[in-house]
C-alpha cells in the first residue's frame, strides 16, 4: 500500500503542471488575497496568491495557470529561495549557488548553466513582473519538488549533505552526522527540519563524537587516544587531557562533568577523566578483559557492561606439519555484568547465563539493562531485559530485532517484520507496553531517537521523521 | 523494495510510512553464518573490536574469536576449525622459520607495530639494534652493560610460532636468533602472558604488540625512534608487520563480509587507529 501511494505522487510529480494548478486553487479559496485578472498575448491569465512550502516552511507566492503550466512570479520565487536577480539587456538571470537560469520575456528559450533550453511556453509578465513556468525553473536551479497529501506544492533547495551517516541527535533541531572518506571522517552538524548542514569537525583517527547531556557539546578521542571536548555552538575544542592510553568507549556522566571509558586495548578498566581538571582516575580494575558496551547510573555508582569470554585455544608447536591446535568453544560467552562502587564489596556480579550474542546494550540507571538477544541465525532477535536480580524478560518477539535504542526512558526498536518491511516498535519498559510506529523499508538501519523524532538510514540517505511523514536529511 | 522510498524527487513527500497494522513474519532476509577465528593474539582485541560492529551491522552472524599464537592461526585453518587464520605474517609464503600453507589467502588487514619492552624499573629508555641482538642472545646480561644499573636482566620471549617473534626477530635483531635457555631467561605463550610477565617482573625486557604496552611498562625507542606510527611512516622505526585473515581460498559470504568490514576505511580509520593500529592504506 505504501509502494502503490509513492508510486502516484511521483507520477502526480512528474505531471506537475497540472497538479500545480490544482495545488494554486486550492490555496486561492482558502486567501484574502483578491485575485486580479491580467492580459497577456491576448490571453486572459489569472494571477492567484498560492502557498509553496519552500525549504520545508510555507511560502506565499504568485501563480497563474497557463496551458496546464503552473507560472511563478520569478521574484517572488526567488526571494523564498534566496536567489540573485539581475538583469542586463532584456534577459533576466537568477542565480543560486552554482546554477543559474536567464530568460527573456516572449522569449521560449531559456539559458541553464549557459546551455539553451526550450521551455514550453515563453515567460510573460503579468501584473507588472514576469512569470515563468515553476518546473523547469527549480530544476535549472537545482531544486526538487514534490507534490505534499494536502496538496501543496513543496520545493527544496536547500543542497542536501552527501554520504552522511550515523546520526546522532544533539537536540530537536539538531543531528550530528558524520561522513566518511578514505583518509577522514568529517562531522556534520544537521537541521532535521531542513536539512541544512554545517560542518563542525574534520578528524582522521578520532572516535565518533558522543553527545553530552543536554547537547551543549559532545567528546571524542584523537588517533592517540587523547580526550577532546567540542561546544557545538562555537565549534571550538578543547583538549581535556593528553593521556594516550587506548580508550575504546566513552561515557558522559549524567550532569557533564566528567567521561567514564573503557580504558587499554581489552577495555579492563573503567576509568574516568574530569572534565574541568583532566584528572584520571581508575574505577574498576578487576582484570577481567574485554569489558565493552559500557552504561553508567546517573550517580556514577554503578556500572552495566558486557565481558566477552572467548574460546581457549590451545596448540603445541613442536610439530607444525601436525596441526595440533584446538579450540575449545565450550566456555565462549557474553555475559551483561553489573559493578556497584556503592557495595561493601564491590565485585562484578554477572546478571546473565545465556549464551546468546547480546547486542545493542542500553541502560538508563546501570541496573536494569535492556539489549538485544540473538539467540542463533535461524531464531528471532528478541529485545530483553536483565534487572540487578538476574531476571530477564523479554520485552518485544515482534519480527526479527535488527536495532535498539533508548531515549525519554522509552526502547526503540527496529524489526524485520518481513523480507520486504522492517518496523519501528516503541517499548515502555516500566509497563512493556509496545507501540508499532511505522512500517518503514527492510534495508532501513542506523536508528536514532528524540522523543518523537526519529532518523533512520535508507540506501540513499537519512530520514526523519516529521509529523508522520519522513522527509531526508541527507541524499 | 527501496524503490517505493526514491530520494530527491520525493523531497519532503508527504506520503507517511503507515503505522501499525504488519504482520509478524519470518526473520528478514540478511547475512547469516559463523565465523570461526584463531591464531595471533595480537590481532584479537582488533578481532573482537571489529566483531562488535560488524555484529550490529549483521546479528545473525555469529563470530567466535580466540587466540593462542599466529602459526595457529593457518595451521586452524588448514586443520578446518577455523575460517580465518589470523597471523602476524603472510603465511602463504615462505618466511624464514615457517614454510607457505598451501591453498591459503592472506587478506591483509592491519599493520602492526612491536615494540621492546621493559619493566618500570628498568633506567634504560632506547637501545640499538647491536645491544637487542646482545641481550636477546644472552652475550650481554647485566643492564649497567647498556646504560642501566646494576641488575641481571630477564629476558622474556614467545614462544615458537608466535608472529610478534617472527617480526621481532626479523625486524629488531635484524634475524639474529634468540637465547633458548638460562636463569633468567622465559618464555611465554601469548601476548597477554607477556605484558604480565614484563609488568610484574623486575629487569625484564621483552616485546610486544603496541597495543599491549600499558603505563606498567616502559616501550623502548630503538635506535632513537620510539615505537609510534609517525616514526613508522617516517621510516625511522622499522619493528612493524602487516597482520592477515588466512582463509582457504579466497573468502566467501559472511567471512568474506567480515575482513571488507575490517578493510573498510570506516574501521581502518577509525576503531583500528584508536586500538594503536596503523591502517592498511598508511604504508602502501
Amino acid at each position: 500500500m505504501v509502494m502503490k501511494k509513492a508510486i502516484a505522487a511521483t507520477i502526480l510529480v512528474a505531471a506537475l503542471g497540472t497538479a500545480a494548478a490544482g495545488t494554486a486553487g486550492a490555496a486561492q479559496a482558502g486567501s484574502a488575497v483578491s485575485a486580479k485578472a491580467v492580459t497577456a498575448k491576448a490571453v486572459a491569465l489569472t494571477v492567484k496568491p498560492s502557498v509553496f512550502v519552500v525549504n520545508y516552511n510555507d511560502v506565499q507566492v504568485r501563480t497563474a495557470l497557463s496551458n496546464g503550466e503552473t507560472l511563478v512570479s520569478v521574484r517572488d520565487l526567488s526571494a523564498a529561495i534566496g536567489a540573485k536577480l539581475s538583469a542586463v539587456n532584456g534577459y533576466t538571470t537568477v542565480t543560486l549557488d552554482s546554477h543559474s537560469f536567464a530568460f527573456k520575456t516572449g522569449v521560449k528559450q531559456a539559458s541553464v548553466d549557459g546551455s539553451i533550453i526550450n521551455l514550453n511556453q515563453a515567460a510573460r509578465v503579468l501584473d507588472g513582473t514576469a512569470f515563468v513556468a515553476v518546473k523547469p525553473l527549480v530544476q535549472a536551479l537545482g531544486g526538487t519538488m514534490a507534490l505534499m497529501k494536502d496538496g501543496k506544492l513543496a520545493i527544496n533547495t536547500i543542497k542536501l549533505l552527501a554520504g552522511g551517516d550515523n546520526a546522532r541527535f544533539v537536540s530537536a533541531s539538531q543531528a550530528i552526522v558524520s561522513v566518511e572518506s578514505d583518509a577522514k571522517r568529517t562531522d556534520y552538524l544537521v537541521d532535521v527540519a531542513t536539512g541544512k548542514s554545517a560542518e563542525l569537525l574534520s578528524s582522521e583517527g578520532g572516535s565518533d563524537l558522543v553527545v553530552a547531556p543536554g547537547g551543549a557539546k559532545a567528546a571524542y578521542t584523537d588517533a592517540e587516544g587523547a580526550v577532546y571536548v567540542i561546544d557545538l555552538a562555537s565549534k571550538q575544542t578543547k583538549q581535556i587531557t593528553a593521556d594516550t592510553s587506548i580508550k575504546t568507549e566513552l561515557v558522559w556522566s549524567a550532569d557533564g562533568s566528567a567521561l567514564y571509558f573503557l580504558q587499554g586495548d581489552k577495555g579492563s578498566v573503567i576509568a574516568k577523566v574530569d572534565i574541568a581538571t583532566g584528572t584520571i582516575s581508575k574505577i574498576v580494575e578487576d582484570k577481567v578483559d574485554y569489558k565493552s558496551a559500557l552504561s553508567v547510573s546517573p550517580d556514577g555508582k554503578k556500572f552495566a557492561y558486557l565481558v566477552t569470554t572467548p574460546p581457549k585455544a590451545t596448540a603445541d608447536g613442536t610439530d607444525l606439519d601436525k596441526d595440533t591446535v584446538d579450540i575449545d568453544a565450550s566456555g565462549e560467552q557474553v555475559q551483561v555484568n553489573l559493578y556497584d562502587t556503592s557495595a561493601e564489596k564491590p565485585a562484578a556480579v554477572a546478571l546473565t547465563s545465556a549464551k546468546d550474542d547480546k547486542l545493542f546494550v542500553v541502560s538508563a540507571d546501570g541496573s536494569t539493562v535492556y539489549y538485544v538477544s540473538v539467540a542463533d541465525e535461524n531464531a528471532n532477535a528478541t529485545v530483553v531485559s536483565v534487572d540487578k536480580d538476574k531476571k530477564t524478560t523479554t520485552l518485544l518477539a515482534e519480527g526479527d530485532v535488527e536495532e535498539l535504542v533508548l531515549s525519554g526512558g522509552k526502547l526503540y526498536a527496529l524489526t524485520a517484520v518481513s523480507d520486504a518491511q522492517s518496523a519501528i516498535y516503541e517499548v515502555d519498559p516500566a509497563t512493556a507496553a509496545k507501540t508499532q510506529l511505522y512500517n518503514v523499508p527492510a534495508s532501513a538501519s542506523g536508528l536514532a531517537v528524540n522523543g518523537s523524532q526519529i532518523i533512520i538510514a535508507l540506501e540513499d540517505g537519512l530520514y526523519v521523521n516529521a509529523n508522520g511523514a519522513w522527509k531526508p536529511i541527507t541524499r | 523494495m527501496k524503490k517505493w522510498f526514491k530520494p530527491a524527487a520525493l523531497i519532503a513527500l508527504a506520503v507517511s510510512l503507515t503505522a501499525g497494522g504488519a504482520s509478524v513474519a519470518s526473520a528478514a532476509s540478511s547475512l547469516k553464518g559463523k565465523i570461526v577465528i584463531n591464531g595471533s593474539s595480537a590481532l584479537l582485541p582488533l578481532t573482537l573490536q571489529a566483531k562488535s560492529e560488524f555484529q550490529k551491522l549483521n546479528p545473525k552472524v555469529k563470530i567466535s574469536a580466540s587466540a593462542v599464537s599466529s602459526i595457529a592461526g593457518p595451521q586452524s585453518v588448514r586443520k578446518g576449525i577455523a575460517d580465518i587464520g589470523a597471523v602476524d605474517w603472510d603465511a602463504s609464503v615462505d618466511v624464514p622459520g615457517f614454510k607457505k600453507f598451501d591453498g591459503q589467502v592472506a587478506n591483509p588487514v592491519a599493520v602492526t607495530v612491536f615494540a621492546a619492552v621493559v619493566n618500570k624499573n628498568v633506567g634504560v629508555s632506547n637501545l640499538t639494534t647491536k645491544q637487542l641482538q646482545d641481550i636477546f642472545s644472552g652475550k650481554v646480561t647485566n643492564w649497567k652493560d647498556v646504560g642501566g644499573s646494576d641488575a641481571n636482566i630477564v629476558v622474556v620471549n614467545r614462544k615458537f610460532g608466535s608472529g610478534t617473534r617472527v617480526n621481532f626477530q626479523l625486524k629488531a635483531l635484524d634475524g639474529k636468533d634468540f637465547m633458548t635457555k638460562g636463569d633468567n631467561y622465559k618464555e611465554t605463550g601469548s601476548s597477554g602472558d607477556m605484558k604480565t610477565a614484563i609488568e610484574t617482573t623486575p629487569n625484564a625486557i621483552g616485546y610486544i604488540d603496541l597495543p599491549y604496552v600499558t603505563d606498567k611498562m616502559k616501550a623502548l625507542s630503538i635506535n632513537g625512534a620510539a615505537p609510534t606510527e609517525k616514526n613508522v611512516l617516517n621510516g625511522t622505526y622499522k619493528v612493524w608487520g602487516i597482520g592477515y585473515f588466512m582463509t582457504k581460498g579466497q573468502p566467501t559470504g559472511a567471512t568474506k563480509a567480515f575482513i571488507e568490514y575490517i578493510q573498510s576505511a570506516k574501521f581502518q580509520n577509525g576503531s583500528l587507529k584508536k586500538l594503536k593500529f596503523i591502517p592498511l592504506a598508511a604504508v602502501k
